[in-house]
């Protein structure tokens, strides 16, 4: 084939051109948010944000796994030189790291007067909405009602051994979870507790999704995971159900993990931040999210759809996210060290 | 403008791309704010290296390396022999069709065998249901990066096989036929081995993604959840030490051993191919079955469940994914034509000069992550943070060495007299360059770019660490999915990208007839 010279040309001007079109359009009216919330729910907000207020949003989202990479790592690198103006986390406890790190700037909003105090930072660096809670989620053509799990301590009996599964207890909800035991039963307790989960056979799974995926398979009889995930399998009607552990009158409570909204120090663009941290915690958000993620919502003025629960019905751990914070590191390296061998 | 100006250029910009980010990893670390501030650190490291859970880590990552890199080997020399001295038919069809499971990342591997051998599998379905094939185990491991990484040892090991003096050859069948092999191939191809060995070893252990999946905790890992889980970027750094260590031992040991030879060097390329081992036709069926098995393990079964999974939601998931698809033919093209262009003008100023042995290998030992991290510190108050021009850079730090790697047999068959010829009547390097050069060696470049596009294509950890906000690829989109356990999405997406890789290779092969 002859080596056309013009083609080349014609292929390099093509591409280099394409590139700068597309990559370097300024666009003054913007506002850059960092997203740990599931892409599929969180993107029709933002696009609904757009469509409102014309201002264009410019997300990043990130996965399960590596979100606390991709962005609670890149918030901290970025701090010489910020880049996003608001981080819509999916937890809590890298908030208050990011508040201790001086990422974020204090931001009051209006929309979030109806919040639960202990759902929000005293100092408004971040503020919480819309809530997952950690479930057992059980095969019930694997196990009757009578003798479902009710218990985190259920992972622990013989009876269950090598039937159960949890998420990563290193990575995203699941790490939360292990530093919320720590905090609400002390360090020695805890560490038992995952011991005997270990001599148990309990299987780690990568995200609370492959814990219910499993589940449905009856590859696992029961798992921990998160509300969002246990309620798609349950609107599929699949042969599982879902019950809020350790409810008992003696016993530690439900972890609950609320998304968080905060702005980052030196945004670029704050008064767009500030427009769009009020959208966010806005009741009609939460409202959003209990449709779509069948998440619960925190404010007082938010409706939510039947099947949700009502957040003040479940007894949660008794426990700040700050104390739980306080336990992420100690919590994380026992698991290190006790898992990943 | 002159040779020297453009040879000064390309040392500098492979001082800013390829060495530059990994002398800001020790300054990071050790001197920051030229201060010496992190011996303690580094002590604590070395304290706790002593541990017993670390140690029998790390020996996991490197005998898993070892294993992968062990089998790529006799996998990719039994091939290369076999296309290269054996009188099997269309060997150019058969090498190009071996090499496509090197284009398809480790990760597809896991994704599409998990589906066949997991417990709900489809092998289970079929066989017995009561067989559950155990895949989370270090031996599978070795299996999947195996059948990725085994075309890439084929590729080189190819090299030194052309590059053999059949005289030499011929010589030795004359006196001892059976002893050609372990007596004079062997020893003549004995850089071609070690180079292989090191750089599969090297792609084994800077892969994270695969290991994880299989739930096996390796020296990677490690590295990684100390960025994940404890935010220490600076303990994840001294991590990545005895990796940079191992990664300055090769480049060094190359460097003496190589002195004088070169592991990309070939001149005979242009030389017939000579056929010296004639099968019998039932030896030949057995040979064809070999090719068929690998190509079923490493291609046949991933696509049949990517299919099966995929549920035939192509056109949703297309539609869903457009702006992805576009982002990474975009960032992709501009990639690799940048790092084709660069790979050309290092091989050509440096092919004679050990220093490329060095840049080859030395970028592949250090894991992404670690790259992704000093790339953030280096550039972070720089107008080009949180623009796709730092996703270039980091590609062309990443792939930099495939490019020297796949222009180099196509380079060393230009003639020095025609070059020389050009020099006398023009001084300008860039009309040698536009009007000789490339056209003589058109397709290397081409083959470089299109595999360099595909790497770019499938390249994920590092476009998740530095790609700017409102700016995704469709691998980043992929791997999203994946972890909310889409796997209709997932499949079909992945797909979409294999179709893609498949098209542009065989528009390749249709054009120019073969790889090398």
């Amino acid at each position: 084939m002859e080596f056309d010279k013009r083609l080349v040309l014609i292929f390099l001007i093509f591409i280099l051109g394409i590139s700068i079109l597309v990559f370097t359009k300024k666009e003054e009216d913007v506002v850059v948010v960092y997203v740990a919330h599931d892409q599929d729910y969180s993107e029709p907000i933002l696009q609904e944000f757009e469509n409102i207020t014309g201002i264009k949003v410019k997300a990043m989202y990130d996965t399960e796994a590596t979100k606390t990479v991709g962005l609670v790592n890149r918030l901290i690198a970025e701090k010489n030189n910020p880049q996003a103006d608001v981080f819509w986390n999916n937890e809590v406890m890298r908030s208050v790291l990011l508040k201790k790190n001086d990422v974020l700037q204090s931001y009051c909003s209006p929309n979030s007067n109806d919040i639960p105090s202990i759902q929000k930072d005293k100092d408004c660096y971040w503020t919480g909405f819309a809530a997952r809670a950690r479930v057992i989620l059980y095969n019930t053509e694997k196990i009757s009602e009578q003798e479902s799990p009710k218990s985190l301590y259920d992972f622990i009996n013989s009876r269950w051994k090598g039937k159960a599964c949890i998420s990563n207890p290193l990575i995203g909800s699941g790490s939360g979870l292990t530093a919320a035991l720590f905090a609400s039963l002390g360090d020695k307790e805890a560490k038992e507790l995952f011991l005997k989960m270990k001599e148990n056979d309990i299987h780690v799974l990568e995200s609370p999704s492959m814990v219910r995926d499993q589940v449905l398979a009856g590859e696992c009889w029961f798992g921990s995971t998160d509300t969002d995930d246990a309620y798609d399998a349950l609107a599929a009607k699949k042969p599982v159900k879902m019950i809020f552990p350790d409810q008992g009158e003696n016993q530690i409570g439900d972890f609950i993990i609320p998304n968080s909204v905060m702005m980052i120090s030196k945004a670029p663009h704050q008064e767009n931040a500030k427009k769009l941290i009020d959208f966010i915690l806005s009741a009609h958000v939460e409202e959003e999210l209990a449709q779509s993620a069948l998440q619960m919502p925190l404010k007082a003025s938010s409706k939510a759809p039947e099947n949700v629960p009502k957040i003040e019905k479940i007894k949660s751990m008794n426990v700040s996210y700050e104390e739980i914070y306080n336990k992420l590191n100690v919590s994380n390296q026992f698991i290190q060290e006790t898992f990943l061998t | 403008m002159k040779e020297n100006h453009f040879k000064i250029l390309t040392i500098f910009i492979v001082f800013l791309l390829v060495f530059l980010p990994f002398i800001n990893l020790f300054m990071y670390v050790f001197f920051l704010n030229f201060q010496l501030s992190n011996i303690e650190d580094l002590w604590n490291f070395v304290a706790f290296s002593l541990d017993k859970r670390l140690v029998n880590i790390f020996l996991r990552t490197i005998v898993i390396g070892s294993l992968t890199a062990t089998f790529s080997i006799i996998l990719g020399f039994a091939l290369a022999y076999l296309l290269e001295f054996v009188n099997i038919k269309h060997p150019n069809i058969w090498r190009a069709v071996l090499f496509t499971p090197f284009l398809i990342p480790a990760y597809f591997f896991v994704f599409s065998w998990l589906g066949f051998l997991g417990k709900r599998g489809t092998f289970t379905s079929i066989t017995f249901q009561n067989i559950q094939i155990d895949v989370y185990n270090p031996a599978f491991l070795i299996f999947f990066l195996t059948l990725s990484f085994f075309p890439i040892a084929m590729f080189i090991i190819s090299l030194g096989l052309k590059n053999i003096n059949m005289n030499l050859i011929d010589a030795g069948r004359l006196s001892k036929s059976k002893k050609v092999l372990k007596k004079i191939i062997l020893p003549l191809i004995k850089p071609h081995l070690i180079a292989s060995f090191f750089i599969v070893f090297s792609l084994t252990v800077s892969d994270y993604t695969t290991s994880s999946f299989l739930r096996i905790n390796t020296y990677q890992g490690e590295i990684f959840d100390q960025l994940a889980v404890f935010y220490n970027t600076k303990m994840a750094t001294i991590y990545s030490i005895p990796l940079l260590l191992f990664s300055f031992g090769v480049s060094f040991c190359f460097y003496y051993y190589l002195k004088g030879k070169r592991f990309v060097t070939i001149s005979g390329m242009s030389r017939k191919k000579v056929i010296f081992v004639k099968l019998k036709n039932y030896e030949k069926v057995l040979v064809y079955t070999f090719f068929l098995s690998l190509l079923l393990f490493s291609l046949g079964i991933p696509i049949l469940m990517l299919f099966i999974e995929s549920e035939f939601q192509f056109s949703t998931a297309l539609l869903a994914t457009k702006n992805e698809l576009i982002s990474s033919l975009v960032i992709g093209g501009v990639s690799s034509l940048l790092i084709t262009i660069l790979g050309f003008f290092i091989f050509h100023f440096f092919k004679e000069n050990n220093l490329l042995n060095l840049i080859i290998i030395f970028p592949l030992t250090i894991p992404a992550t670690v790259i992704g991290i000093s790339l953030i510190d280096l550039y972070s108050t720089t107008p080009i943070y949180g623009n796709v021009v730092l996703l270039i850079i980091c590609y062309i730090t990443r792939f930099l060495p495939f490019s020297i790697l796949i222009l180099s047999p196509f380079l060393t068959q230009l003639s020095q007299n025609l070059e020389e010829s050009a020099k006398l009547s023009t001084g300008n390097f860039l009309k040698i360059f536009w009007k000789i050069l490339l056209p003589l060696s058109k397709g290397g470049f081409v083959l470089s770019f299109i595999i360099v596009f595909i790497l770019c294509l499938t390249e994920i950890s590092i476009t998740q660490m530095l790609a700017p906000a409102g700016f995704q690829t469709l691998a980043m989109r992929i791997d999203t999915l994946m972890h909310y356990a889409n796997y209709s999405f997932v499949a079909s997406l992945s797909l979409i990208l294999l179709i893609l890789i498949i098209f542009l290779y065989s528009i390749y092969i249709i054009v120019y007839g073969e790889i090398l």
